[in-house]
């Protein structure tokens, strides 16, 4: 995955992307045991033309002149198929502006934090969100005083009590 | 009030270790647990390069195959 995001970066220093954040399951690890994954799910920064639309040629360009194939949804890049996720609404901006940069063998990257990682499941709603979110409260990865104001700020406070009562958790007691 | 559903003191354990197990691999760094993760698609036989369907397209269908 080094080279992975190696290639990540150096799109941001060719001002293919404006910048990224990596999401989902690989951000998932960082902060709880592996998950298994077949993908890495990069959310993206790009100018947005005058007509509001964004391309993603451009992307796809840069990618097929270093031979990385799309593949499904994906592209492979050295050995990883990266899942280009284009930033859209208010949760991802806020995910996005403030992701934690963290380093994998000494190369840089930006994953996004963790209270966003279960905010953004809360409001995709998935069963395997769910599953997600069952992994972090056990395993006390997330401040909830954190991460109730940012739910609230986006409007999935209803949708997190649903979810605590689906599970009948009481965070009170825990 | 209700009982609590108790369970057998194996599978307590068993649950147990199981979570202890987590944690364990949770405390792990960032290096080692995509390492597991790679190792992991390499026994589900993933390879570079391998798309694991292939789309047909027809002018009235498009599915995919599973290889």
């Amino acid at each position: 995955m080094k080279e992975t995001l190696q290639v990540l970066n150096q799109m941001v220093a060719d001002g293919v992307i404006d910048g990224y954040v990596i999401g989902g399951a690989i951000a998932a690890t960082y902060y709880l045991e592996p998950i298994d994954t077949d993908d890495i799910d990069v959310f993206f920064h790009v100018a947005v033309s005058a007509g509001g639309l964004i391309s993603l040629s451009p992307l796809y360009e840069y990618l097929g002149k270093l031979g990385y194939v799309p593949r499904d949804e994906t592209i492979e890049i050295a050995g990883w198929p990266v899942q280009f996720l284009p930033i859209f609404n208010p949760l991802l901006e806020e995910a996005y502006e403030q992701a934690a940069t963290i380093t994998f063998h000494e190369v840089p990257t930006r994953i996004m934090q963790v209270e966003h990682l279960m905010a953004i499941m809360v409001q995709t709603g998935r069963p395997k969100d769910y599953a997600r979110l069952l992994r972090f409260l056990e395993a006390e990865a997330v401040n909830v005083a954190a991460l109730e104001p940012i739910l609230a700020q986006h409007g999935l406070s209803e949708p997190w009590q649903k979810f605590l009562r689906k599970f009948d958790i009481n965070l009170q007691k825990e | 009030m209700e009982e609590p559903t108790r369970l057998p003191p194996e599978v307590a354990a068993l649950l147990a270790r199981h979570a202890e197990y987590r944690r364990r691999r949770a405390r792990l760094s960032f290096e080692e647990k995509i390492a597991i993760i790679e190792r992991m698609r390499e026994l589900k036989g993933w390879r570079k390069n391998e798309a694991t369907t292939r789309t047909v397209s027809s002018p009235h269908r498009t599915e995919k195959i599973e290889k």
